[in-house]
């Protein structure tokens, strides 16, 4: 009966997401004016926005579970670490996708080394790594915890490395346009930016069962099991 | 003299760019699908029976 | 059995490692060949236009150290996993972040003596000149050598007992070392090509943040990494 009701509640929850990121969408797509300078191009940044700032936000979820697992070590934060991590590749890589989309028109390049979509990117790559050590190491008590180090590694790099992006672009070339922006504008960024973090909220929450449910299978092995794949000390 | 005034605010006008939704909806169809790929691929993973 | 303290148990094991690179001095001498052969190869991809080169020499230079630091750094972890000597320091009451230490110092002093060794490559063969002092190259090699030991040796140990160690290690490595690359490869240029507008002591400060920063981290993680 527990069951039943938990299911229903977990249903609504994904279908009010859906309803509130179709909204959301519709504010940014249909209602929001166009800019006063990059027109209807402008409307990408309902999307781009989000999603980078999601992905910093799985990232700093990811730090502070790296932290608290070293100090207390639980499966269930190393589980969210996994998780955070992942959703932290799916939403930058996609994020900087949508950047660089918007980079064409506008900068008249994908790529014009902005200091914040860079450090975005950098941080992208060095995630991947993250996922990639989780992958190659077998004993999990070992791999929750280099993963804990790599992740605080990787967390604390990041101020240091738009420092140097800023400043290795300045030699170059200085971009800055100060705008004063739309309230309709705020109002579909705010509403983009609720949906976005639902849809983060859901995929966590998924990503942390299947994690989790990993964690417990590779743990708890009664006997042997065929094909199972020996932890050589 | 006000001529000119008028056809440089319309220059700068015009400067707004010009159509590009061929770049919105590359933008959201990227987004969108990126989105739904991962969901499908986190419902693949799904955990099978309850951990107990 | 009195426990020894920091800082002597690093110098004996520094000098440990020291003594093993000695010892197998063709593994030293592959390394100054790779490094070598990378910088031969920056020049022939670009072609021979000596202007361009030389203007690139900085970042040559440090893309040439750090191909080489994957090597070292994997090679330096192999020896201890072969001769499980890791698992044999444990068994000494001996403080186990100056193995960090040793290890990372050693890194560094392996690197920045390449770094200096390459050089008079760079002034050879791509025309550069020492506009600024010795001095201040030689501080930016050692800063930037630090800065690669630091995350590099926690991350040696790391994807040492990892399966796939040897992509591991630069995936791990490369992107946060991107700073450090940045700052080291920009003010070597300024070393190389004059400094007008003194912009040599902020890359400094951030290299020298990212040491400190890096070597505080590894000072106080590596023990969870190497414990059992």
């Amino acid at each position: 009966m527990e069951m039943r009701m938990r299911r229903r509640l977990e249903i609504a929850a994904v279908l009010g997401t859906l309803g509130i990121f179709a909204y959301a969408a519709w504010t940014g797509l249909v209602w929001a004016p166009p800019d006063r300078e990059m027109g209807d191009v402008q409307r990408i940044m309902y999307a781009h926005v989000p999603m980078v700032q999601m992905m910093l936000l799985s990232g700093t979820i990811n730090f502070v579970c790296c932290v608290v697992y070293l100090f207390r070590a639980s499966w269930k934060t190393d589980a969210l670490a996994e998780a955070s991590a992942e959703t932290a590749l799916v939403f930058g890589a996609i994020g900087t996708t949508l950047g660089a989309i918007w980079g064409r028109p506008t900068w008249g390049v994908y790529w014009a080394w902005d200091p914040r979509l860079t450090t975005v990117a950098i941080l992208l790559v060095a995630y991947a790594g993250y996922m990639a050590l989780r992958r190659f190491v077998d004993d999990p008590e070992r791999r929750a915890v280099w993963s804990a180090v790599t992740g605080i590694i990787i967390a604390v790099d990041v101020p240091i490395i738009y420092f140097s992006v800023k400043w290795w672009k300045s030699l170059h070339q200085v971009q800055s346009t100060p705008r004063t922006v739309d309230p309709q504008m705020v109002y579909a960024l705010r509403w983009n930016i609720t949906a976005f973090f639902l849809v983060l909220i859901v995929f966590l929450v998924a990503r942390y069962r299947i994690a989790l449910a990993a964690r417990l299978r590779e743990t708890t092995v009664p006997e042997p099991a065929p094909g199972a794949q020996q932890v050589v000390a | 003299m006000m001529n000119a005034l008028h056809s440089v605010l319309a220059a700068v006008g015009e400067g707004r760019i010009q159509g590009g939704w061929e770049y919105v909806k590359a933008a959201y169809a990227i987004c969108w699908t990126g989105l739904a790929l991962y969901a499908v691929s986190l419902w693949a993973r799904r955990p099978r029976e309850e951990p107990k | 059995m009195r426990r020894p303290g920091l800082l002597a148990s690093t110098w004996v094991l520094f000098w440990k490692d020291l003594l093993l690179e000695w010892r197998s001095r063709a593994r030293v001498n592959a390394l100054v060949f790779f490094s070598l052969a990378t910088l031969l190869l920056f020049s022939f991809a670009l072609g021979p236009d000596t202007a361009l080169l030389r203007r690139n020499a900085g970042g040559y230079l440090w893309l040439a150290l750090l191909l080489s630091s994957v090597l070292a750094l994997g090679e330096s972890f192999r020896v201890e996993r072969e001769n499980s000597s890791l698992e044999g320091l444990r068994l000494v009451p001996v403080d186990t972040r100056s193995i960090f230490l040793a290890k990372g110092i050693a890194n560094a002093v392996l690197l920045a003596a390449l770094g200096v060794l390459l050089v008079p490559v760079l002034v050879a063969l791509l025309d550069v000149r020492i506009v600024l002092s010795w001095g201040r190259l030689v501080t930016i090699i050692a800063l930037g050598c630090l800065a690669i030991a630091a995350p590099g040796t926690l991350y040696g140990a790391i994807a040492s007992h990892a399966r796939a160690r040897d992509v591991l290690l630069p995936l791990l490595l490369f992107p946060i070392l991107i700073p450090a690359l940045v700052a080291a490869a920009k003010g070597t240029a300024l070393v190389f090509e004059g400094d007008p507008m003194t912009q040599f002591p902020s890359w400094i400060a951030l290299l020298g943040s990212f040491d400190l920063l890096y070597w505080g981290l590894g000072f106080v993680l590596f023990p969870r990494v190497v414990e059992e």
